[in-house]
């Protein structure tokens, strides 16, 4: 969906070889987004796991499941600065 | 079944992600200077607005996680998946709307803006994570004085 949207925006301002980078750009992001959507989703399923098996641990779970969103979402800031990267260029 | 209908309410009453979330911020207002600093060294006045623009957008980020999780988690733990997972693909696309916004402008340089984007969210969760409290006790952060 935001390969999607992304190619729509670099398509509206490009021609030729830019707009073909841009699809390339638009792609690659989407791609990327998607092992850290799986990624958040395993964290946060165990997350609710372990707070429904121990309710009394939930803020221990919480802090962990924190950080492990913000570590994985580091990977999809990674594949948007490769997409920033290869659409500037 | 009282007991069923209380639990998760009791889970949504500490919000150890906000006061992290809070905490790096903090964090991100103190080093973040010298990010922007040194991006202002070697790309001049360009370069300062690109990463201070790139260092506000991820400290809004961070900021954003929590509240969603915080807000989710008061409701039920349904929610919360719905919120992480909804909250992570409106952050992005804040991400991306934010880059379209100003890649036009005159004083946007790409490469100071993608470097702070990348080396502030690391650098900040990796800061954050030496203080970061793992006992029942304190979830969260660490009670200060504490021995790591």
């Amino acid at each position: 969906m935001l390969a999607l949207i992304s190619t729509i925006l670099a398509q509206l301002t490009g021609d030729g070889e830019a707009g073909l980078s841009a699809i390339g750009a638009g792609l690659g992001y989407g791609l990327a987004a998607i092992g850290p959507g799986i990624g958040i989703g395993i964290v946060v399923g165990n997350a609710i796991t372990a707070m429904a098996r121990q309710p009394e641990s939930a803020g221990v779970a919480r802090t962990t499941m924190f950080l492990g969103i913000a570590f994985t979402e580091a990977l999809a800031l990674i594949g948007f600065v490769v997409f920033i990267l290869l659409y500037s260029a | 079944m009282a007991e069923q209908a209380a639990q998760p309410a009791a889970m949504g009453e500490e919000a150890p992600e906000r006061a992290m979330a809070t905490d790096i911020v903090r964090r991100g207002l103190i080093g973040g200077p010298v990010l922007v600093g040194v991006c202002a060294g070697v790309w001049g006045f360009d370069g300062l607005w690109s990463s201070g623009y790139a260092l506000g957008l991820i400290l809004i980020n961070f900021w954003l996680a929590a509240s969603l999780i915080t807000w989710s988690m008061r409701i039920s733990p349904t929610l919360l998946m719905a919120g992480v997972m909804g909250g992570y693909f409106i952050r992005l696309g804040i991400l991306t709307g934010a880059y379209f916004l100003v890649r036009n402008t005159g004083w946007f340089e790409a490469l100071p803006f993608v470097i702070t984007l990348v080396a502030a969210h690391i650098v900040l969760l990796v800061w954050e994570t030496r203080y970061v409290s793992m006992s029942l006790a304190h979830p969260g952060l660490k009670p200060q004085g504490a021995r790591p």
